[in-house]
C-alpha cells in the first residue's frame, strides 16, 4: 500500500548577511596581515638603508678630506703645465741665428764678400702672435735678412742669389741694388750689392691650422667603475 | 559568532589597518624613498670623488718627475728677472768665445694685446754691442742661444769695419723672459 505525505517540505533558512560579514572579516584579516608584513619589510629596509647612507657619507667625507690634501699636487701640476706651455710656445718657432748665419756663410761664393748683414726675426714672431688672434691673409712674405757686400763679377752676385734662395725657410730673394764701386786699397773695380731675403710663412700658417684642429675638445671617456664597495670594505676592515 | 561581533571585529581591523598605514607605513615609505635618493646622490658623489682621487694620486706619484720638470722650466723661464745672473753668464760666454762686449742695455718690453688677459710672462730686451772675428762671433751667438735660460735673438746686425775686415761689429737684440 502506498503512503502519500502531503505535508510541506522543511525550508532551509540561508543567513546571507552572516556570509557577507564572514567574507569581509576574512578579507580585512588578509589586508591587515599584508600590511603588517609590508610594515616589517619597510622597517627592515629603513634599518638597512640608514646605516648604509651614514657609511656612504663618512666615506665621502674621508675621500673629500683626502682630495683637499692632494689638491696641492694638482695646483703644482698646473703651475708646471703653465710654465711648460710658455716655454714650449717660446721655443717652438724660435729662429736660431747662429745656424742661419753659419749656413749663409757656407753659401757665399768664392769671389763675393759680404760686409753687412742685418737680420730680424721680430716680424715673424709678431706675425705668429697676431695670426693666433686674427687672420693675416694680406701678409705674403716677411723680411728675414738683408746682406750687402762686394763681388768681382755679376755672376758671383747671381750665384749668391741662388744660394740664398736655396736656404731653408726662404721664400723669396730680392736684389735691391747692384752698383759699380771702386775699392781704393787694392785698387780694383768691384760690384757692390744689396740683397734681401724673405721668409716663407706657409709652414708657420700650416702649423697654426694644425694647432687649431688639435684644440678641439676630446671625447668624454666612459663611466668608471664604482669603487665605493671597496672603500666600504676597507673601512669595515 | 553573531553578526554584531563580526562588525566590531571588522571595524577594529579597519581601524588598526588605517592607523598602520597613516602612522607607520606612509612615514616610513617616504623616509625610505628619501634615504634611497640620498644614497644615490652620495654614490654619484663618490664616483666623482674617486675619479678625482685617482687622478690626484697619479699626480702625486709623478711628483718627483713634475718637480724635476719645474726645476728645468724655472731655469728656462725664471720667476724673477735675474738680470744679474744673465749678465754674469753673458760675460763668461764672451770671455770663452774671445769676443769683446762694448755695451749691454736692458729694458722691459710690454707687448699688450687688446682684450688679452693678464700676461703670463714679462719680456726683457737686451741690446748688446760686440766686436770679434766671424767665427768667435758665431760661437758667441750659438752659446748664447743655448743658454739654460731662454734667450731669443730677435735682431742681429753684423758689420765689418772699413779698416779691419777681420773684426766684425755686431749689434744684437735678444729677448729674455720671466714668469709674472
Amino acid at each position: 500500500m502506498k503512503t502519500i505525505n502531503l505535508l510541506p517540505k522543511e525550508e532551509k533558512i540561508k543567513d546571507v548577511k552572516g556570509i557577507i560579514f564572514n567574507v569581509m572579516l576574512v578579507l580585512c584579516m588578509i589586508i591587515l596581515a599584508v600590511l603588517v608584513i609590508f610594515s616589517v619589510f619597510l622597517f627592515d629596509i629603513n634599518n638597512y638603508l640608514t646605516p648604509k647612507l651614514d657609511d656612504y657619507k663618512m666615506v665621502n667625507m674621508q675621500i673629500h678630506n683626502y682630495i683637499t690634501k692632494l689638491q696641492v699636487y694638482n695646483e703644482f701640476k698646473e703651475k708646471v703645465k703653465t710654465k711648460a706651455d710658455i716655454v714650449g710656445s717660446l721655443q717652438k718657432e724660435e729662429i736660431l741665428w747662429s745656424e742661419v748665419l753659419y749656413d749663409f756663410g757656407e753659401r757665399i761664393p768664392k769671389n763675393a764678400y759680404v760686409n753687412y748683414i742685418e737680420g730680424s726675426s721680430g716680424s715673424l714672431y709678431e706675425f705668429i702672435s697676431k695670426t693666433q688672434e686674427e687672420n693675416q691673409d694680406d701678409v705674403k712674405n716677411i723680411l728675414f735678412f738683408t746682406a750687402g757686400g762686394y763681388a768681382a763679377n755679376y755672376t758671383d752676385i747671381t750665384k749668391l742669389f741662388v744660394e740664398i734662395r736655396n736656404m731653408s725657410g726662404i721664400a723669396e730673394v730680392w736684389i735691391n741694388n747692384i752698383s759699380k764701386n771702386y775699392v781704393t786699397e787694392p785698387g780694383i773695380e768691384v760690384l757692390s750689392f744689396n740683397i734681401s731675403a724673405y721668409l716663407d710663412i706657409e709652414p708657420y700658417l700650416e702649423d697654426l691650422v694644425v694647432e687649431e684642429e688639435e684644440e678641439t675638445p676630446a671625447e668624454e671617456t666612459g663611466e668608471e667603475e664604482n669603487l665605493l664597495d671597496t672603500e666600504l670594505e676597507s673601512l669595515s676592515e | 559568532m553573531n553578526n554584531k561581533t563580526k562588525i566590531i571585529f571588522i571595524s577594529a581591523i579597519f581601524l588598526v589597518s588605517a592607523l598602520l598605514v597613516f602612522l607607520f607605513i606612509i612615514p616610513n615609505l617616504s623616509t625610505g624613498i628619501r634615504t634611497n635618493a640620498a644614497i644615490e646622490k652620495e654614490r654619484e658623489d663618490n664616483k666623482a670623488f674617486n675619479q678625482t682621487l685617482e687622478e690626484l694620486l697619479l699626480i702625486r706619484d709623478d711628483y718627483y718627475a713634475l718637480s724635476a720638470g719645474y726645476q728645468k722650466y724655472s731655469l728656462q723661464l725664471p720667476s724673477e728677472n735675474d738680470i744679474s745672473i744673465f749678465t754674469n753668464e753673458i760675460y763668461d760666454i764672451a770671455n770663452y768665445s774671445n769676443v769683446a762686449i762694448y755695451s749691454i742695455d736692458y729694458s722691459e718690453r710690454f707687448d699688450v694685446i687688446e682684450g688679452e688677459k693678464k700676461p703670463e710672462k714679462t719680456i726683457i730686451e737686451a741690446s748688446l754691442i760686440l766686436q770679434g772675428s766671424y767665427y768667435n762671433i758665431m760661437n758667441f751667438i750659438k752659446t748664447m742661444e743655448r743658454m739654460p735660460r731662454i734667450v731669443i735673438v730677435e735682431d742681429i746686425i753684423l758689420q765689418s769695419a772699413e779698416d779691419d775686415y777681420e773684426n766684425l761689429s755686431v749689434y744684437i737684440t735678444a729677448l729674455l723672459y720671466y714668469e709674472v
